[in-house]
Order: structure tokens, then C-alpha cells, then sequence
């Protein structure tokens, strides 16, 4: 199978530590870990954010070879939440996802609003545009972030806890949004923090804690519960379901 | 109404009560008040016509226009400067003034006026307020970023430390440089001229162009720095263009009229509560609610008493309660 993004001995300070990882493209990877493992870093260090040692390729190019802009046009970063210094419409809000595409002096053009607009359509969120984005719901929120994404026309998007602070609902909703992504040959690389989502949505799942892989398997690997265990620490039980596994912590 | 209908509806408002502004302003002085003389003149010079105009209006042309069109000017770029600023550092409660630029542009003008008898003033300006930025910026940067509060006392330190060195000049200079930099540094438009506008307007024109041509990516430097990055924007050397064009605006403004304060702050939140945060409409309309405002209160200035006040002082009076309103009313918003 094709690798979409590499890592290669990538580490970082105490927190990462000579981390070697394959994504594959058109793939859902969701990363596991407690908290503290090392999960954002990895992100940010992928991102260019913090100044690692290692190697990155993103389809196998080195990602010091490619400027901050040619690295937008590959990966996209759909964060937890944004900066809510200045309250933006969430039309605003998805155009920004077009900057690598847009001259430092110039402005968004027409095509610009216009493919905007169709991310906003593809997520049916398109009555959202002239809202502000302090106004919506948090699932509301994350699923204008993935629009920005889309517009963003990246084919690697990594989304930090995409989850988070949301209910039941939203969170298959903006789960169920990220799997459409990867059958259209986006690849997804996420964190998440309930391993049953991880096991129902992800194909594969990529076990961090204290900064070092420590297993990568299929989401329908039956040997799941014993690393999860490892993992966190902590004893579970499990029962099928009628399509996945689900775990839980033991109460006894 | 559709958002941006209404945005081009409030600014052609705005455009129209500034041409408004600017005509009265010109038209009301000491001389008199004129009007109709003030668009006569105003059609004379533009189409360069021939025939003499009255010894008045000599008077109003050489005196009214170079200070109102150097207030426009001061206006447009302090203000321009300001809603730069606020987004570029996220921090809704910082202006040229208050981040020391103000501070630093007087010392260069003052060191200037001391010791190279004030030839090249504004460079020695935008010097200054280059310097002074850096140092804020550097002051207020830790470990853990910039905060709000923190950037804001870094400037209110560098402020006060450049004002010092100020004091310093002011003490050992001699008396007939020690008035030049007393009147400068108070903020006065009273000393405009055809020669002083002809110094500020290429580079307050020059800082307002570039912050007008980036204020989308004002916009994405308004975000965190991680979203900023994954966007493509090269932080350092965006963010060096924005404050260079914010340098060259206020540098050759307080070089040609001393530290108008407030101005910077005020004017971009007054037209934010209008139209929203979004830079590519806000930056410009601040610019030409700013001039308007600036002209307005240099008009204000000199018709309250038979002398000229310092136009610093109304731009305090109106800005000071204004920044008390935000502090009181955004605090729990997290703006600091």
C-alpha cells in the first residue's frame, strides 16, 4: 500500500522518542495514548511546529525540502478549537483554509469563496456561512474546522481530539465526516481518547505512551484488548458486538 | 441584508461623513468661516485654473490644507496601524501608542532634533519605533508565548523608558531645540506645512499600502500559531512585513505631528462593532474612519480657544474612557 506521511527515527526533547511510523494513504489511523504520551507533540512535530530531529517525508518527499506553504497545500491541521480572539463568520473562517493558495499581497478571489462554499455544502453545514463562529455549537465548530480542511485541499488531514468536549452524537457525526473523507482518498490521522470509537471508525490503530509506538494493528486485530491493557494500565473486558469489539474497564 | 451589502452600505456612510468632516474642517478657522470659498478653492487647485484667488483664500489653501490633509494622513496611518496590531499580536488592546512605537518614534525624533539639527527626522523615527517594538516584543516573549497583559506592560515599560531618555535629551539640550521638541512630542498639527506633509506622505503612504495589501493575511495571523503555520504563513517574515508597514506609518506620523495616542486604539474597535473582526474590510474602513476622526478633532483643537491645543489631548479625552469601557466590558471575554 502507498505511504502517505513517514516518520523515521523522529524525536523531541524527552517527549518523542526516535518515533518510526508509517501512514498509509486513503487510511483512518487513529492514535491512542494516555495523557502526556506524547500525541499532540507528534502532531505539532509533523507539522513543523517544534524543531525535531528525525526524518519526515510526506509522499515520500522530505518535509525540509518544502516550504510552509507547499507543506499547507499537503496536510491540513483541523485543531481541537481556534484562537476566539476575534469573533469570524464561519465563511471567514473556511476561506482562511485557502492561504496556501493566496499571494501575501493578495486577497481570496471569487473561486476562492466558491470553493469555500462547496466544502461547507460537502459537510451540509452551508446555512452556517454567515454565522459567527462563537455562535455555533461545538459540533458545529469542529465540523466548519474540516470544512476549512477541505478547502484546504490537503490530502493528509490531521485532526488533535477531534472528539473532545462533544456529545454522543456529534461525535459519530463528526467521526462519520472523517471516514466519507478518507473513501474520497484523503488520508486521516487523528487522536482520540475512547478506544471504542478508535476500534468502530479507525483501520488502523497506533499505540504512543511515554513517547515511543508501542503497536500499530488493525482495528479488528483481536489482540487489541491485551495492548490497550498494557496501555493504560488499567484491566478491561470485552464482548463482540455485532460488527466490532467493544471494551470497557473492569469493575471488579 | 447580506453581510457584505452591508459592509459597502456603512462604508460609503462612513467615506461620505468623512468628505463631510474634512469640507467643514476646511472651511472653519480662525479667518472665518467659508464654506462655499473652501470648494472654490478646492476646484481652483484641482483643475489648476487661472484666474487670482482672493488674498483669504491664499491664507486658507497655504495654512488649512496641508494640516487637514496631514491630519487625514496621520489619521488614516495610526489608525491603519492599529487594527494591524491588534490582530497581528491577538491582543484586541494594543496600539502604536501603547506598544512604545509612539514612545520610541519621539525619541528618535527627539535625538534628531538635539544633535543632527532634525535633518532626516522621520527615518530617525521609524528607526526608532523599529527599536522600540523589538524591545516590547522581546520583553514581553517567555517560555510560554506572549500573553495579553504581558505585551501590554512590556510596552507600558518601554514606553516609559524611551520617555525617560526623552527627558534625558530635553535636559541637555538648548532651549531654542528644547521648545522644538517640547511642542513636537505633545502631538500638534499647528506646525503642518506643504514641506512637512511632502516628508510624511511617502511613507505614511508606503506603511498604509503595505498593511492594506496584507490584511488577509492579518486575518490568518490572527490565529494561534500553530493554525497560523499549518496555513502556509511564514510567521516571521509576514509578521516582519506588517510591522515594518506599521513602523513607516507611525514613525513618519509622530515625525510630523508628535505622539497622538489613542487613536490606533479606538478607531479599529469602534468600526469592529460595526462590521466584525474580518481584516479585509476593517483595516481600510479604519483608515478612513481614523482620518476623519483625527481631522474632526484637530478641528475640535483649534476652535475650542484663541490658541491651538494639542490634538493629543482630545484624542486622550475621547480614547482614554473608551479603553476603560473595553477593559471593563471584554475582561470576562478573555481578552486579557
Amino acid at each position: 500500500m502507498d505511504i502517505a506521511l513517514k516518520t523515521r527515527r523522529l524525536s523531541y526533547k524527552d517527549i518523542l522518542k526516535s518515533i518510526d511510523l508509517d501512514i498509509e494513504k486513503g487510511s483512518l489511523s487513529c492514535l491512542l495514548g494516555p495523557n502526556g504520551a506524547g500525541k499532540t507533540t507528534l502532531f505539532k512535530s509533523i507539522l513543523g511546529i517544534c524543531n525535531v530531529t528525525g526524518d519526515i517525508f510526506i509522499e515520500d518527499k522530505p518535509i525540509r525540502s518544502l516550504s510552509p506553504r507547499q507543506i499547507a497545500k499537503k496536510i491540513a491541521f483541523v485543531p481541537q478549537q481556534i484562537s476566539n480572539t476575534f469573533n469570524y463568520k464561519v465563511i471567514d473562517v473556511v476561506l482562511m483554509g485557502r492561504a496556501p493558495y493566496i499571494g501575501i499581497f493578495s486577497v481570496p478571489s471569487s473561486k476562492d469563496y466558491e470553493i469555500a462554499y462547496w466544502a461547507l455544502k460537502e459537510l451540509s453545514i452551508e446555512s452556517l456561512a454567515q454565522k459567527d463562529f462563537s455562535s455555533i455549537s461545538g459540533g458545529e465548530r469542529q465540523l466548519v474546522l474540516i470544512a476549512r480542511a477541505i478547502a484546504q485541499r490537503a490530502n493528509i488531514l490531521i485532526f488533535d481530539e477531534p472528539t473532545a468536549h462533544l456529545d454522543l452524537p456529534n461525535q459519530f457525526n463528526v467521526l462519520s465526516c472523517i471516514k466519507r473523507l478518507t473513501r474520497q482518498k484523503k488520508t486521516a490521522f487523528i487522536s482520540l481518547h475512547d478506544p471504542n470509537l478508535a476500534i468502530l471508525f479507525a483501520d488502523w490503530i497506533i499505540m504512543i505512551k511515554d513517547g515511543k509506538i508501542i503497536s500499530k494493528l488493525s482495528s479488528k486485530d483481536f489482540s487489541l484488548k491485551g495492548y490497550l491493557e498494557s496501555l493504560y494500565q488499567i484491566e478491561l473486558e470485552s464482548f463482540k458486538g455485532k460488527s466490532h469489539y467493544v471494551v470497557y474497564p473492569s469493575t471488579e | 441584508m447580506k453581510s457584505k451589502d452591508r459592509v459597502v452600505l456603512i462604508n460609503a456612510f462612513i467615506s461620505l461623513l468623512v468628505i463631510v468632516v474634512t469640507w467643514l474642517s476646511f472651511s472653519f478657522g480662525a479667518a472665518g468661516f467659508y464654506p462655499i470659498l473652501s470648494i472654490k478653492i478646492f476646484v481652483h487647485k484641482l483643475f489648476k485654473l487661472k484666474s487670482p484667488l482672493t488674498p483669504i483664500s491664499d491664507i486658507i489653501w497655504q495654512i488649512r490644507a496641508p494640516r487637514i490633509l496631514l491630519c487625514l494622513l496621520v489619521g488614516a496611518g495610526l489608525s491603519g496601524s492599529g487594527a494591524a496590531l491588534q490582530a497581528t499580536f491577538q491582543n484586541p488592546l494594543v496600539d502604536p501608542y501603547l506598544l512604545g512605537l509612539s514612545a520610541g518614534a519621539g525619541l528618535g525624533c527627539a535625538i534628531s532634533v538635539a544633535f543632527l539639527s532634525g535633518s532626516y527626522t522621520p527615518f530617525w523615527a521609524f528607526t526608532g519605533a523599529v527599536l522600540a517594538c523589538i524591545l516590547t516584543y522581546f520583553l514581553a516573549k517567555t517560555k510560554r508565548g506572549i500573553s495579553r497583559l504581558g505585551l501590554i506592560l512590556s510596552g507600558v515599560v518601554v514606553s516609559a523608558f524611551l520617555m525617560a531618555l526623552v527627558s534625558l535629551i530635553k535636559f541637555i539640550v538648548d532651549p531654542h531645540s528644547l521648545t522644538s521638541i517640547v511642542t513636537w512630542l505633545m502631538g500638534s498639527f499647528s506646525l503642518s506645512s506643504w514641506a512637512r506633509l511632502k516628508d510624511a506622505f511617502p511613507m505614511i503612504l508606503a506603511g498604509c499600502l503595505i498593511i492594506f495589501l496584507m490584511r488577509f493575511r492579518i486575518n490568518l495571523l490572527s490565529l494561534s500559531r500553530e493554525e497560523a503555520i499549518n496555513l502556509g504563513v511564514n510567521l516571521e517574515k509576514e509578521r516582519a512585513f506588517i510591522i515594518a508597514g506599521v513602523c513607516l506609518a507611525t514613525g513618519a506620523s509622530v515625525a510630523s505631528a508628535g505622539i497622538i495616542g489613542w487613536i490606533g486604539l479606538m478607531v479599529p474597535h469602534l468600526i469592529r462593532l460595526m462590521i466584525g473582526p474580518d481584516n479585509r474590510f476593517l483595516i481600510p474602513m479604519s483608515m478612513i474612519a481614523g482620518a476623519g476622526i483625527m481631522v474632526a478633532s484637530d478641528t475640535i483643537a483649534r476652535s475650542l480657544c484663541s490658541f491651538d491645543l494639542p490634538v493629543g489631548i482630545i484624542t486622550s479625552l475621547l480614547g482614554i474612557p473608551f479603553f476603560i469601557y473595553l477593559l471593563r466590558s471584554k475582561t470576562q471575554s478573555g481578552w486579557i
